[in-house]
């Protein structure tokens, strides 16, 4: 069963569309990582943008699999790494 | 990081494959930033300072509403890099808005600075969202040299000070220098204290006449026997030469196009009073962003790469094209036309490609 924690964007990441790429710049950031920028394949631009209003998984899962016709397991495994890799660079919170 | 939908990439890596994605193709990627012409120090050699209190130079300047909206647009355009420069940029009241307003549209920002009119505050704003590199320039690395150089009593200490203060705050920082007939004879001194703090440091040694068409800097270049040695002195910068030279032997570079650098193809440039031109020194034609959009103007701009050559000089034939820094912006600075060749960087060019056979040979 899915979990009812909610995602919502850190607003110290912002989200910008360079040439035809969808990239993530940090405002608020450690020095280590100031020479790094975030990118987004379309599934996590899509993602990004469902996420202007703080979402549960299951609404993201739900959402995705609406969008895009590709093979549910993959579908749901890259949404679950994409949610925990956003989580640790601090770009998403749980509400 | 093992994620299909999020990378995370060096800048600078990304940045590359972005621009070889782009094949030469327009797009307003990075631009320069000039917020005011005025300064609180009077540098000898300065091509744009006026005095900090010249009321027309202030008037002139873009008010805050202005500079955002223009961020606004250039944000919009795709702008990712953007350098903040002046004149003295923190002699503007509004400037730290200014810089909070570029980074929460997700800019890049860099910061050119003479460090001397930072204080903790400021520092401390800095520190919270950091900028992408402040570059502070060094005039001397004595108190007498430096302020020769600024004209100004005290500024050395400031600026020292002002360094300390990025430094105590691990801001990404690097130290540049001018160099004068004056301050010269301490570039080893200041590449010294630029290595003791671990900070990079980088020097040009080419001084361009003011923008007012006053030749006054002039009277404090270096001689071309002195530039040359500049690079005699410096293997990494002697070994780029001939790596330039072995790069373009033998092509004409500025056989056909008056622009045949890369200005305007993913930069551009903004003065304080909002004309948008394809670059630094190339400031004609500039259009002002007061009356037209980003867009239209950066659209505008483009005609320029398209401009073929006029005159009959010779660059057309010239093959010594990569290790020369002639282009239309120092032809507009000292002969008010885009093409005619300055002499002086003529002639550096061939006792450069001479020095650069001998070490080859």
């Amino acid at each position: 069963m899915l979990s009812e924690t909610r995602y919502e964007r850190n607003p110290d990441f912002i989200y910008r569309k360079i040439v035809d790429e969808s990239v993530l710049v940090p405002i608020h950031h450690d020095v280590a990582d100031m020479d790094c920028i975030y990118t987004l394949n379309g599934m996590g631009a899509f993602l990004w943008e469902r996420l202007a209003q703080p979402a549960t998984q299951a609404e993201l899962e739900a959402a995705v699999l609406v969008e895009y016709d590709a093979d549910l397991e993959v579908l749901v495994t890259d949404l679950e790494k994409f949610l925990v890799e956003m989580t640790t660079i601090g770009a998403l919170r749980k509400g | 990081m093992d994620c299909p939908t999020l990378d995370e990439l060096y800048l600078d890596e990304w940045s590359t494959g972005l621009l070889a994605k782009l094949r030469g193709r327009r797009y307003p990627l990075s631009g320069m930033f000039e917020l005011t012409d005025r300064c609180n120090l009077g540098c000898v050699h300065c091509y744009i300072n006026q005095p900090a209190t010249n009321q027309a130079a202030r008037d002139s300047e873009l008010t805050t509403s202005q500079v955002k909206k223009i961020l606004d647009q250039l944000v919009e355009a795709g702008c990712l890099f953007l350098t903040f420069t002046g004149g003295e940029v923190l002699l503007r009241s509004d400037f730290t808005e200014i810089y909070q307003y570029a980074r929460q549209l997700g800019i890049l920002v860099t910061i050119f600075t003479n460090a001397t009119l930072l204080t903790p505050r400021i520092a401390d704003l800095l520190a919270e969202s950091r900028p992408r590199l402040v570059e502070v320039t060094l005039y001397g690395a004595t108190r007498e040299t430096y302020e020769k150089v600024t004209g100004v009593a005290g500024s050395y200490d400031r600026c020292m000070r002002g360094i300390d203060l990025l430094v105590e705050r691990n801001l990404s920082l690097n130290l540049k220098s001018i160099l004068l007939s004056i301050n010269l004879h301490e570039l080893p001194a200041m590449r010294a204290f630029a290595e003791q703090r671990g900070l990079d440091f980088r020097y040009d040694g080419l001084l361009w006449p003011r923008l007012d068409g006053c030749a006054k800097p002039f009277d404090y270049r270096l001689s071309l026997q002195e530039l040359l040695a500049l690079d005699d002195g410096n293997p990494e910068r002697q070994a780029e030469w001939e790596r330039i030279a072995a790069s373009y032997s033998g092509q004409a570079l500025r056989a056909e196009y008056v622009f045949s650098c890369g200005a305007g193809l993913q930069s551009f440039h903004i003065d304080s009073t909002g004309k948008l031109s394809i670059c630094t020194m190339a400031r004609h034609p500039a259009y002002d962003l007061n009356r037209t959009t980003f867009n239209e103007a950066w659209e505008r701009l483009g005609d320029l790469r398209k401009l073929k050559r006029e005159k009959t000089t010779i660059c057309q034939t010239c093959t010594l094209g990569g290790l020369c820094s002639q282009c239309p912006g120092w032809s507009q600075s000292v002969h008010g036309d885009n093409e005619t060749p300055v002499e002086f960087l003529c002639e550096l060019a061939h006792f450069r490609a001479a020095r650069v056979k001998e070490c080859i040979m």
